[in-house]
């Protein structure tokens, strides 16, 4: 399609275009008032007066005007154009309004390309700017429209595939080409449903009033009222279906003459309740069967009722005249929101709540809707035959992510109304995303709209008017420590020069150093894979090298100073029970030492120390973690590991490297072998080996690294001396004498600690009981005193 | 004037897409109504009890029981019949008077734009006693 094809297509909507540019529908809408009021003023007047009643007829027949060119612009309004699709009124009024020869002009000045731009998170000053300083004019006979879309999604794609520095504008504000597509349909759709709800004389509107005598047939139930409530529908403006498909069983069930009851199971989260909210709806619009119609759902809260008695005859008597009550009533759904809380319940004063509930199974009077979590449903509910026998099981499977944006969408507009601030398409659209990525055992609709809350109360208190991606990312740093957000030129120069960062750490590991660095530069860049751990590493070295420092320095270059360090010996995970100490046991009803350390600490850094000494099992466990990022825990539900960063370490090759650095053989060269030998000894599978991010071979140190190691020590302990007021001097011979006195090439820079500890601690110690030193004090060790 | 251009798609629109709309707008009242007064439901239990306020009879011979019951019932029905009589009518009535107002509305329609300047230039004479329409009766 052409531009030209396009015109012509929406040329039937020149009459109200015109109407617009004469007398915008805001100006129409005021004078109309008006003149009616002053109608209304000179007809009483007129009663006093009749020389007012000329000036009434005249404010009549303005008022009548204006009516009518109401009547005329809402028909357009409301006119259904398969060619031109649903949103052809908004459209034609961009379309037909742009000058051939500057269309980009035409969309941005629009009404609608205004408030799509503004929904994007553009601001007003930066329209101006790229209007004013482009260098390019798209014309008509440029702009092209792909195929097979709507005319409005095509129209809009075509802006962008047309002009490229349009394009890049749109870019530059970090808006992607699929989020302004969405925030236009978004504002577009937003647009129309406030028109269709203003049009009370639609047919969808006048049905949603509720009539008169048709509870007069149905009874009604006392007991009910007292411990339920009628099911509330959210006030969405957007009418989309949510959960459609379950809601259309849902109503097949409910619509039989006898056993019509239904049991809703899904995982937490899911939008179980949404099932009936949506049967609801259609209820509401008389959408349903003949039975169904006049009915009434009933939430039915076993909490109130246990709260409310005191024992088992009352709570018996209670329980069964509410159901007997329900079923005479002849128009209630009787929902019950946790089935088994509810069947469990009389377990306390020795009722069983499922035979006083049986009677009311093959009831014709009355449906009953049970709801439950898969988990629940399978444990307690399934092997029960008589929930089996006479409910239907409907599976809610969790919404699907367009749906996801709907939902949010329109819990937006209501957040919009509360808060007075503007959520960008955007912020939307990354609050999803970054549900998905960061919180992965919460239902996704539920993190999503409670990041947005947190980020309009922010960018609110900044004095923004509008929540972008930005605030967005800084509510899920500030939630998780990860670094989120753009990098800026300070993170920018740090992520740059890590190397010479972690140097200052991690002494002789220059190897080590560079794989850590890539590591946090792709995680950082948000480009590694989403269902995987944010990195893996298999540390592999003798003891003392500074393989457990390293993993330090990443968890806090990555995450931040006071990031959390899950820390698992795996030597303590050798037993043939280890898994289950890991993931829980359901026989004893433990929860697992690794999934209670991840529930508690999802982001951070994951060490597991001497990995080869684990149970296989349990490294069949990691080799999945290392490879999904997540994994089942005792009851089946998930757990993530996919914000943290699994740092394995092991001794076991200690022996082969220190041989090979002996010999003054090169690690990198004969890495291969190195690893070749560790599988050829049984240590670690290679299908376990493949699947971590990197295999780092941590070097044997030197002399000098030694040395280096030792000033870094005593720089500690200047440090924790100089809290005290004494000042130590750190001189070449002391720093020489401890390299000499720790060098143990087997056990690294370990003996080291130990040796600063026993001679110069050990006298600094002895000098401040004697007295010797104390604040204010300079000292100098020398090898006489170091003996 | 710009506004003067329009007149023409105006007058267009008022003879047909206009007349449509009239006639759907039409349509729906006659069912919200309908709707509103739950015609079909009440015509379908015009004779139950009022709120299903019935009772249930007791087993066994017992005539007093019995009629005890039975005259609580018949007292629901008869109060459920007069009141759903009375919906009955009025609904009947508001629709008879929506279907009759169509028509009406559809004259009125046709001759709107032609009363719209009748009441124009009646309001402006009047006020400024030009007295057009005096002098045309010969007044």
């Amino acid at each position: 399609m052409d531009y030209k094809k396009l015109k012509d297509t929406l040329i039937s909507w020149r009459p109200v275009y015109i109407l617009e540019s004469v007398l915008p529908h805001r100006l129409r809408d005021i004078t109309k008032k008006i003149t009616f009021l002053s109608f209304i003023l000179f007809s009483l007047l007129s009663i006093a007066r009749i020389s007012f009643l000329g000036l009434a007829l005249i404010f009549f027949s303005l008022w009548l005007v204006f009516f009518l060119l109401d009547c005329f612009y809402y028909s357009y309004y409301f006119k259904h154009s398969k060619e031109a699709g649903r949103f052809a009124f908004e459209l034609a009024l961009v379309v037909l309004g742009s000058p051939d020869d500057d269309i980009i002009y035409g969309f941005m000045f629009s009404n609608l390309g205004k408030k799509i731009l503004w929904r994007c998170g553009i601001d007003r000053e930066s329209q101006r700017d790229f209007l004013s300083n482009r260098k390019f004019r798209l014309s008509g006979d440029k702009f092209k429209l792909p195929e097979g879309r709507s005319t409005f999604r095509a129209y809009l794609e075509g802006l962008i595939a047309s002009d490229v520095e349009f394009k890049n504008f749109i870019l530059a504000h970090h808006v992607m080409e699929e989020e302004f597509l969405g925030a236009a349909t978004w504002t577009v759709s937003v647009m129309l449903d406030v028109s269709k709800s203003k049009r009370w004389w639609g047919s969808d509107n006048l049905l949603r009033i509720n009539p008169i005598g048709r509870n007069w047939s149905y009874g009604r139930s006392y007991s009910l009222m007292k411990y339920a409530r009628p099911l509330l529908v959210s006030d969405s403006i957007i009418d989309e279906g949510y959960h459609v498909e379950e809601a259309k069983l849902l109503e097949i069930v409910l619509s039989r003459t006898r056993e019509a009851n239904a049991l809703l199971v899904g995982d937490d989260g899911v939008g179980k309740m949404e099932v009936l909210e949506e049967l609801h709806k259609l209820m509401g619009k008389d959408e349903v069967p003949l039975i169904l119609r006049g009915k009434q759902i009933w939430v039915f809260e076993i909490s109130v009722l246990s709260a409310a008695v005191g024992n088992a005859q009352i709570f018996e008597r209670e329980l069964i005249k509410v159901l007997k009550e329900s079923e005479r009533a002849g128009n209630i759904i009787f929902v019950i929101p946790n089935m088994s809380a509810f069947l469990e319940a009389g377990n306390i004063y020795g009722v069983s709540v499922l035979a006083m509930l049986s009677p009311f199974f093959s009831s014709s009077r009355m449906q009953i809707v049970g709801i439950s979590s898969t988990e629940e449903y399978q444990r307690l509910l399934e092997p029960l035959g008589d929930i089996k026998q006479h409910f239907e099981k409907v599976t809610v499977e969790p919404a699907g992510e367009d749906m996801l944006v709907k939902i949010l969408e329109s819990e937006v507009i209501h957040l919009e109304n509360q808060i007075g601030i503007t959520i960008s398409y955007p912020a939307i659209s990354e609050a999803i995303a970054s549900s998905k990525k960061y919180f992965v055992d919460r239902p996704l609709a539920d993190v999503a709209t409670d990041l947005l809350i947190e980020s309009a109360t922010k960018a609110s208190k900044d004095g923004k008017f509008i929540v972008d991606k930005e605030d967005v990312l800084f509510v899920i740093k500030s939630k998780t420590g990860i670094p989120t957000g753009f990098v800026k030129e300070v993170e920018k120069d740090k992520l740059l020069n890590l190397e010479t960062l972690l140097k200052a750490r991690i002494v002789g590991q220059d190897d080590a150093v560079k794989v850590v660095s890539d590591a946090i530069r792709r995680a950082r860049s948000g480009i590694g894979n989403p269902l995987r751990p944010a990195g893996s590493f298999l540390f592999l070295g003798p003891t003392g090298v500074g393989k457990t420092e390293t993993a330090k320095a990443l968890g806090e270059v990555f995450f931040g100073e006071t990031s959390k360090m899950i820390r698992l010996d795996m030597s303590e995970y050798n037993a043939p029970d280890s898994l289950n100490r890991l993931i829980g046991s359901f026989e004893s009803n433990t929860p697992g030492t690794l999934v209670t350390l991840l529930r508690e600490h999802p982001y951070g850094v994951l060490l597991l120390d001497e990995f080869e000494k684990t149970d296989s099992k349990v490294l069949d466990l990691f080799m999945q973690i290392i490879d999904e990022g997540i994994f089942s825990d005792m009851r089946g539900k998930k757990v993530s590991a996919r914000n943290v960063i699994i740092v394995a370490t092991s001794n076991a090759a200690g022996d082969i490297i220190f041989e090979y650095v002996r010999t003054g053989k090169d690690l990198s060269a004969t890495r291969e072998t190195i690893i070749n030998e560790i599988i050829a000894k049984g240590i670690f599978r290679p299908e376990l080996l493949n699947r971590f991010d990197g295999i780092v071979l941590f070097h044997p140190l030197n002399e000098d690294s030694l040395r280096e190691v030792s000033k870094r020590l005593l720089d500690h302990l200047v440090q924790r001396l100089k809290s005290k007021g004494i000042t130590l001097k750190i001189s070449d011979s002391l720093v020489s004498f401890l390299t000499k006195k720790g060098m143990d090439p087997k056990f690294g820079a370990r003996p080291l600690n130990r040796a600063i500890q026993e001679t110069v601690e050990q006298i600094i110690a002895k000098k401040m009981i004697s007295g010797e030193i104390s604040s204010g004090s300079e000292i100098e060790l020398t090898e006489n005193d170091l003996g | 004037m710009p506004f003067l251009y329009l007149i023409p798609f105006y007058a267009k629109w008022h003879y047909t897409e206009g007349f449509k709309d009239l006639f759907r707008n039409w349509k729906n009242l006659i069912f919200f109504v309908l709707h509103f007064f739950s015609l079909g439901i009440l015509f379908r239990t015009w004779f139950a009890p009022f709120g299903r306020l019935n009772e249930e009879y007791r087993k066994g011979l017992d005539p007093e029981a019995f009629f005890e019951t039975l005259v609580a019932n018949t007292l629901m029905r008869i109060v459920g019949f007069f009141l759903r009589t009375f919906v009955i009518i009025i609904g009947l009535l508001i629709l008879f008077i929506v279907v009759m107002l169509g028509p009406a509305v559809f004259i009125l329609w046709t001759l709107t734009p032609f009363i719209l300047l009748f009441l124009f230039i009646f309001g402006v004479d009047q006020t400024f006693a030009f007295n057009i329409f005096l002098n045309f009766y010969g007044l």
